[in-house]
């Protein structure tokens, strides 16, 4: 190495000065009893704060320790004696929505989930029945409950309100807080605001609880609001964004054209010099109504072609072409001292031509949410602390924005793949911390990617790219669901490794329902219309929403939502024009003998496999608030975007060339969901709705009569105890 | 402080061998500076009674302390820290029934605290220097209280080691009273093993008396102030400086005067005042304390206005 004298001497006067302060810390330092005085505030911070944490852990652990067995036979006797009676000492149920058996099989026969394939030789693997219709919200309320849709209440993510032919959301309801006080410009609020969960029937895990044991359920849909139960909860699928909201993202443009987006809303903005000044839109103000919306201004400011720096209350994060920046806290004002705390992800698109900036939907800050979405609500706090913040939002991952085009697919697959990243740490600390009783997590990831990436499966859907790109050359997403199989598979062995060191646990992943390509829509209500079931009024406009434009007087019969058909009931809804019972069932009769074996012009396929009547396919106290038919499509078809909301269209069957291409929404027979167990599973056909009775068995709890699912016969190795159960069960 | 320099120990002596001159050097610049600021500040404070203007200060402190906390620390990671303590005493709570967990939690809360006094250690350093000064210069105001008339002053001066008992017989023993002061015995009391020189003087009045030590060119000057005991508030921002010369942390903790000649015989020359008491809220407490806990409430108040993480 060479040495250079000029610039030794140079570094030599720094040097001694550093050793100087550096001595004469230590100096000071040796003289404690002076140094303890005069060091004080200056250090005295985080000394004190350090010796009080670490004063308080050990008087925690004293209290801990002498507390502990009080509480254990407090336990006991209220537990009733828990895992006494219990085949296992803890069951884990890892969900992966919507995997697709003939995915997974087909990997697995070619050696690329080794991990699953491990599991399946260990124990088993079946199909999995899943729910007529086979959405998740159905779905995994089945799950969770045990019970068919007509005893828990969900046949869809929206259900109608008979009163005025709308959609609200099926799981869940917000009112405003009812008692206000008016003070000048500003509203207070003497109560909270009540958010009633409409799914019914209870969760199997609260009866376990009830039994003392414990347990922790990480974002399994439709546990939001969180009930309380002998654990932790952490809620997923309907909780809302901050604006109140399923999820809507915003995307910053200096583009002229104004843009309408389905999920999201375009803010056109101005670049003057290098600089772009615009607002973070939050939710309404309700301290103080006149003011609206609460706004953050933000300043973007572009330092090179492939740079900007964005800057929000004080703190700056680069913006990158394509790379999303971390977690950013935003804090609305709402009027003196009340702050409403929401996160967002931002990710900087384009600089030039055109300026343009993507915003993730405002999630819920977890370590502040303006809703419970935990139980205890410490719960989400700890998360965040713990792993930093996470997405809270029900459906976390902002399938519109690509559905949109505003994206690319590189951008959603990251969105995804990171928001996964978060719900492993979740999960294995929950694993962590539940070293015996139940641990339940459902990651979501799988079942987006499928719904996003299915196009490049299947080269004769309408959505594949080189469909829409004469000049499309493969980019590397064609891929991307078997590099998502294989990362599952990769989370298995993970799960495995931390689960199956003994033979205490049980392990069993489940998926809700498979996966199917989403080619083509079918409208329903032109079909109806076709066919003298609806009428639109005289000179109705087509691109209405919300069956505005329908004359009720003359409709026997609608579409709305994703699962099927509403008759226009008299009495029950608010127009309704069918005589209940024989009329209404003869009118149900005649449309499903025509819509069953439906063929699609194209090609003379039958796109209906079955129609399902739901006084035959539900039983129970909330059937009546099923669509009267549900509409079990082949596979490839899906109702149409259009009619979901209301809308009214041009054609009965339309191509679907959005990026969700992806679909479940068929006849629940032909899209079975997968059931691997490290355990033999010795029962023929298993459902989605017998996990529930079967984790009752399990633990040797009395399965409630209720339940409509049966407990599935698997081979834990033991006997069962003395004085087990014989579950007392009502078939479905 | 008057102390100072029985409890420091040998590290002292090891350590000044080689630190005494560039922090003599250092000092000889920075105490005029810090002198003249904070006799400007205590002037622009003195329409408040010694105890409001100890809030005042606490409230700087406390300013200043969290500016210097956040550009000298790792904020990140002591966010990081911060956050897994409080994440793990959750823990403690939402998994009280599993045993294993929380002493586990238990256990990481106090590796984490121990983390947090790491980080800890480079702002205290570069925070203690300052700190040391700034505190010096309350505590002229603060740790000692004017003589009042008719009470009874003790005032040592210490030669240098080395010179000959005819230093301390001779010219070290020279006191040059002025008017105002009177002394019981005019010759002091002499401890040759010691080198020192104790005089026992009288305050006869209210007035800041200079004393001069030595003879001929080798004198040495240091004030003694006598306040009115009727006027205790006009007592608090009387600068009382109560020792000269003396060790290099002597000189740190004294800093009003200018350090004494290298030719001189003195080492250092004390006059022992009385300590002060200011109460706050009818509590007498001492001015460090009330300052120490001031200053940290003030930083905590003003912390997540100013986005610390402490």
């Amino acid at each position: 190495m060479s040495h250079n004298p000029k610039l030794s001497q140079d570094i030599r006067p720094h040097r001694r000065v550093f050793r100087c302060v550096l001595l004469a810390a230590a100096f000071f330092l040796t003289c404690t009893s002076i140094a303890d005085a005069y060091i004080g505030p200056g250090a005295g911070f985080a000394v004190a704060s350090s010796l009080f944490v670490i004063f308080w852990t050990i008087i925690l652990a004293v209290i801990n320790l002498v507390f502990w067995p009080f509480r254990w036979i407090v336990r006991a006797i209220r537990g009733r004696h828990a895992f006494a009676r219990s085949e296992i000492q803890r069951l884990v149920i890892l969900g992966l929505d919507g995997m697709e058996h003939t995915l997974a099989e087909k990997y697995m026969a070619d050696g690329k989930m080794p991990n699953l394939k491990r599991l399946a030789e260990l124990g088993g693997y079946k199909l999995l029945g899943t729910t007529t219709p086979p959405l998740s919200p159905v779905a995994w309320s089945s799950f969770l409950t045990g019970v068919n849709p007509g005893k828990h209440n969900i046949y869809d993510f929206l259900n109608t309100d008979r009163r005025n032919y709308t959609p609200f959301l099926s799981s869940v309801d917000i009112q405003s807080p009812t008692k206000t006080l008016k003070l000048g410009k500003y509203v207070i609020p003497l109560n909270k605001p009540a958010i009633r969960l409409l799914r019914k029937g209870k969760p199997f895990w609260n009866t376990l609880g009830e039994h003392g044991i414990f347990t922790s359920i990480i974002r399994v849909p439709i546990t939001w609001p969180p009930e309380k139960c002998r654990g932790v909860v952490l809620s997923a699928m309907c909780v809302p964004d901050l604006r109140g909201t399923q999820g809507l993202f915003s995307f910053y443009s200096t583009r002229s054209d104004s843009a309408e987006h389905t999920g999201g809303e375009q803010i056109r903005v101005k670049r003057v010099g290098d600089t772009i000044r615009t607002e973070i839109i939050g939710p309404e103000n309700s301290l103080k109504p006149s003011a609206g919306a609460m706004k953050i201004p933000i300043t973007v400011e572009i330092k090179s072609k492939d740079l900007a720096v964005l800057k929000i209350d004080g703190e700056s994060f680069d913006l990158r072409p394509y790379v999303y920046t971390p977690w950013v806290t935003l804090k609305f004002k709402a009027g003196p001292g009340a702050t409403v705390s929401g996160i967002c992800r931002f990710m900087l698109v384009s600089i030039e031509p055109e300026f343009e900036l993507y915003a993730m939907p405002i999630n819920l800050d977890p370590e502040k949410p303006a809703m419970p979405i935990s139980h205890p609500q410490a719960y989400s706090t700890y998360l965040a602390k713990r792993y930093g913040p996470y997405a809270t939002l029900g459906l976390a991952e902002d399938t519109w924005v690509l559905n949109e085009g505003l994206v690319d697919d590189g951008a959603f697959l990251d969105q995804c793949i990171s928001i996964d990243a978060e719900r492993e740490q979740q999960f294995f600390d929950a694993l962590e911390n539940t070293k015996r009783g139940l641990c339940v997590c459902v990651f979501d990831g799988t079942d987006r990617i499928q719904h996003m990436f299915w196009r490049y499966l299947d080269d004769t859907h309408p959505a594949h790219p080189k469909r829409l790109d004469p000049n499309y050359t493969p980019n590397g997403y064609e891929t991307a669901i078997e590099d998502l199989y294989l990362r599952m598979d990769e989370l298995v062995g993970e799960t495995m490794k931390r689960t199956l060191k003994d033979d205490k646990t049980m392990l069993m992943v489940i998926s809700d329902h498979g996966f199917n390509a989403f080619r083509r829509g079918i409208d329903l209500n032109v079909w109806l219309i076709e066919n003298g079931y609806m009428a639109l009024k005289p000179g109705a406009k087509l691109g209405f929403r919300y069956l505005s434009e329908v004359d009720w007087s003359k409709t026997r019969a609608f579409a709305l939502g994703l699962a099927g058909l509403f008759i226009n009931v008299k009495g029950r809804e608010s127009k309704g024009i069918v005589e209940p019972g024989a009329e209404a069932q003869k009118l149900k009769d005649e449309i499903i003998a025509k819509l069953t074996g439906l063929k699609d012009p194209q090609d003379n396929q039958p796109a209906i496999r079955r129609v399902f009547d739901k006084d035959k396919c539900y039983q129970g106290p909330f059937r009546d608030t099923a669509p009267d038919l549900v509409i079990g499509y082949h596979r490839g078809y899906r109702v149409d975007w259009d009619t979901a909301i209301g809308k009214v269209t041009d054609a009965v069957f339309h191509d679907n060339t959005k990026a969700w291409s992806g679909d479940h929404c068929i006849d629940p027979e032909l899209i079975p969901g997968v059931f691997f167990c490290s355990h033999r599973i010795r029962s023929e056909s298993p459902r989605l709705m017998d996990l529930g009775p079967t984790a009752l068995k399990l633990f040797g709890v009395n399965i409630p009569g209720n339940m409509d699912g049966r407990p599935l016969d698997i081979d834990t190795g033991r006997q069962p105890p003395k004085g087990a159960v014989a579950p007392a069960v009502a078939t479905a | 402080m008057e102390t100072a320099s029985n409890i420091i120990g040998p590290a002292e002596s090891v350590l000044a061998s080689f630190m005494g001159p560039p922090v003599h050097v250092a000092l000889d610049y920075i105490n005029p500076v810090m002198n003249a600021v904070f006799d400007g500040l205590f002037m622009v404070l003195s329409f408040a009674s010694p105890a409001v203007v100890l809030v005042i200060l606490s409230a700087l402190i406390g300013v200043l302390m969290l500016l210097i906390w956040r550009y000298t620390s790792n904020q990140k990671a002591i966010k990081d820290v911060r956050n897994q303590i409080a994440a793990h005493l959750l823990a403690t709570r939402l998994f009280k029934d599993n045993l294993a967990v929380t002493f586990r939690a238990q256990r990481k809360i106090v590796t984490q605290a121990l983390r947090l006094l790491v980080h800890s250690i480079k702002p205290m350093i570069i925070m203690f220097i300052p700190f040391v000064l700034l505190m010096s210069q309350i505590g002229y105001h603060y740790e000692f209280r004017p003589f009042h008339p008719g009470e009874r002053i003790h005032v040592v001066a210490t030669l240098k080691p080395g010179l000959d008992d005819a230093a301390l017989l001779g010219p070290g023993s020279t006191l040059k009273l002025p008017e105002g002061l009177s002394a019981d015995r005019f010759d002091p009391c002499r401890a040759i093993p010691i080198r020192t020189a104790d005089w026992r003087l009288t305050a006869d009045r209210p007035g800041a008396f200079p004393l001069v030590f030595g003879q001929g060119s080798d004198t040495l000057e240091l004030v003694v102030h006598v306040s009115d005991p009727a006027q205790t508030d006009a007592d608090g921002f009387v600068r009382v400086s109560a020792v000269r010369g003396g060790t290099v942390l002597d000189r740190v903790l004294y800093s009003a005067d200018p350090s004494i000649p290298e030719s001189s015989i003195y080492e250092s020359i004390q006059v022992r005042y009385q300590h002060r008491t200011t109460p706050i809220l009818g509590y007498k407490v001492h001015w460090l304390l009330s300052l120490f806990v001031l200053s940290i409430v003030f930083a905590l108040v003003f912390k997540p206005f100013m986005k610390v993480h402490i």
